[in-house]
């Protein structure tokens, strides 16, 4: 259990800002891209707002810092 | 660092100090109590104004911010125990509120009252002060960019640092599996309702962070020393009553005796005056000689 809890808390810390960027700034990005009714796919949902939000995470990680 | 008491007359020692002191540590702080869970409330409430229309978001992002900003103090109290006040019965009181304040800034209580132990322990020692991060900078914008960051690698250095401290390791533990069900709510209601969460939650946080950041961890110890009665001031401003600043501006005073509830500061500062001139605090001969109502403004 220890082990488990330890390396969720690993992954966390290491991706935390890719799952932040991907989760958190995709759905952000998402519900601005349903102003535009091109992009609206039929479950509302578009693959290049997560894509630029995972990008962002990842950008963050790598830099280490958000800002 | 220890203070030197040698020059100090009997009539002002620190044991009169202390005994001066008690007698503002007494009162049960029922409006501290009223804040903590009345903001979490409204903000409760404002979610539910704005997902059903009845409010609009940029009404419920003023309120939320605002409730962000009330947010951490109640918590602070509870931190050091200020509702129970060593009754084992009430302890419940502290846990509750300590917690239930801070979900609008979504800070883990057990790794707040952990760190903020540690902050008054080794207030403005570069390695051991949690917050020497903030004390450091250099304005408030260095301040903004310091919170909007987020403390990241600062904590876990903060933890190594202070490891050898089972209490503290606890605390930070529990803290963590906190910190973890407050993000995993956070990113699930961000599915759901986005622009509710940018607004309602990561917004109003972020600026209530920045303000309590500002307010307690920066302004009073800013610029000042390591020792108990040197690492934090007593100050006004021109134009901001202390009513904006969540009277701040007497932060000193916790510092010195942590139990003295938050209402109750003003007047223990008057009685406490000989003793903290004495004692040389930053700032302690400009205290006026009332203070209950007043908004402590600095005349020009």
């Amino acid at each position: 259990m220890k082990a488990i809890l330890e390396s969720l808390s690993a992954q966390i810390e290491n991706w935390g800002m890719v799952w932040f960027g991907l989760i958190f700034l995709g759905s952000i990005f998402n519900e601005f891209s349903l102003f535009n009714s091109l992009n609206i796919s039929a479950f509302n949902i578009n693959l290049f707002p997560y894509l630029l939000g995972l990008m962002f995470g990842l950008v963050a990680k790598y830099r280490g810092r958000w800002i | 660092m220890r203070f030197d008491n040698s020059n100090i007359p009997a009539e002002l020692s620190f044991e009169k100090e202390k005994e001066v002191a008690r007698k503002f540590a007494q009162r049960f702080q029922w409006e501290m109590m009223l804040i903590g869970i009345g903001q979490a409330l409204v903000w409760v409430l404002t979610w539910f104004l704005v997902v059903n229309n009845y409010i609009s978001l940029f009404v419920g992002f003023i309120v939320a911010s605002i409730c962000a900003c009330l947010a951490y103090l109640p918590s602070h109290e509870a931190q050091h125990g200020n509702y129970s006040r060593g009754n084992k019965k009430k302890k419940w009181l502290d846990t509750l509120i300590g917690h239930v304040s801070l979900i609008t800034l979504m800070y883990p209580y057990p790794i707040m009252q952990a760190t903020h132990m540690k902050h008054h322990a080794n207030t403005n020692n570069p390695e051991k002060d949690v917050d020497y991060g903030i004390v450091s900078c250099k304005n408030p914008w260095e301040v903004l960019l310091y919170t909007l960051q987020g403390p990241g690698q600062a904590y876990q250095t903060y933890y190594d640092v202070h490891k050898g401290d089972k209490n503290f390791v606890d605390k930070f533990s529990r803290g963590l599996l906190v910190s973890w069900v407050q993000r995993f709510v956070q990113l699930a209601l961000v599915v759901i309702f986005p622009f509710e969460t940018l607004f309602l939650w990561f917004f109003p946080r972020k600026i209530g962070t920045f303000y309590t950041a500002l307010n307690f961890s920066w302004y009073p110890h800013q610029g000042l020393e390591v020792g108990r009665y040197k690492d934090s001031k007593f100050y006004m401003f021109k134009y901001i009553p202390r009513y904006l600043t969540h009277s701040m501006q007497l932060h000193f005073v916790h510092h010195l005796h942590p139990n003295i509830g938050h209402w109750s500061e003003a007047e223990a500062i008057i009685a406490l005056k000989p003793f903290l001139i004495a004692r040389g605090v930053p700032g302690a001969e400009e205290i006026p000689d009332k203070i209950n109502y007043r908004p402590l403004l600095k005349k020009a």
